[in-house]
């Protein structure tokens, strides 16, 4: 690992968990957050690489699980590494940011769902899936937005998305 | 480093997601609400209590469950009081349709609400 990538995922892991902890004065009903973590996850996958986007995420779970402990890292382990497999897939088939992102919040909440049902040994969290799904794409739409906006203003990522007036038929 | 271009947004995307949030509030909407007439408490996946929801309860506490108090009121339950800080179980309000369930992840508490004649782990 060279120095210079230690130091970029060292900003990239504290940026993600401030976003985290700045989510948390957003009111939302029944424990919901906003997931503004997986704007650094998607900075990683769209500009660095899948290997470091998967540190990040793992990074960024071990954290969880020192700060909030051993729930919330399980939770934040299941739904961080099932949202990545499924946005490093769509990326790879050049779909477009916003749908990666909505899709990519949804198996966010499918992951969390899943591990939460597995601790609890039930599946009465069954009910809850079709809200979580809405809301997990929800945030990942308003994500993209922001991820949108994000990119106007860093420096590497100019070319990123392709503008509207450019748009190749695909 | 070789880098692409990406896209926003594409038509086809809308069609995609309004597709799924559409199975997704249908998945919502068609469990059938009924009315349920008991609340189970469960810890660790063990049934601590069976209440009836007929009768209103002020905040009461069940033995196995220490630290939670709840109420029943119109025929709904509620976790009024709860030992952890995430207090999520307390925003979920109250239930009270067959099927309906109240989760604690951090103390593995479930209340899940059943009707008569359905056993609860058949209910989805």
């Amino acid at each position: 690992m060279s120095a210079k990538m230690l130091a970029r995922d060292g900003i990239l892991l504290a940026l993600a968990s401030a976003f985290s902890f700045l989510e948390s004065f957003v009111p939302l009903p029944a424990g919901m957050r906003l997931g503004l973590s997986s704007l650094i996850v998607m900075y990683a996958i769209y500009t660095l690489s899948t290997a470091e986007a998967f540190f990040l995420v793992l990074l960024k779970s071990c954290f969880v699980l020192l700060m909030r402990g051993m729930t919330a890292g399980l939770l934040s382990v299941s739904g961080g590494m099932l949202s990545l497999l499924g946005m490093i897939l769509l990326a790879y088939l050049n779909s477009s940011v916003l749908l990666t992102s909505a899709i990519g919040g949804m198996l966010h909440n499918f992951g969390q769902c899943l591990a939460a049902m597995c601790l609890l040994r039930s599946n009465a969290l069954w009910m809850y899936l079709p809200l979580l799904l809405l809301a997990g794409m929800a945030a990942g739409i308003l994500n993209a937005c922001i991820f949108r906006l994000l990119v106007s203003y860093l420096p590497d990522t100019k070319e990123l998305l392709i503008s509207n007036s450019s748009e190749r038929m695909s | 480093m070789m880098r692409r271009s990406y896209s926003f947004f594409r038509k086809a995307d809308a069609m995609i997601l309004v597709a799924l949030a559409v199975f997704c509030i249908a998945l919502w909407w068609i469990p059938i609400r009924n009315q349920g007439a008991y609340a189970v408490i469960y810890v660790e996946n063990t049934v601590c209590a069976e209440i009836s929801l007929r009768t209103d309860r002020d905040d009461f506490v069940v033995e196995g469950a220490d630290g939670f108090l709840f109420r029943i009121q119109d025929g709904k339950i509620a976790v009024v009081s709860a030992p952890c800080q995430n207090e999520i179980c307390i925003h979920s309000g109250a239930i009270g349709s067959a099927g309906q369930s109240i989760v604690c992840l951090p103390y593995r508490l479930r209340v899940t609400v059943v009707s008569n004649d359905i056993m609860p782990d058949a209910v989805i």
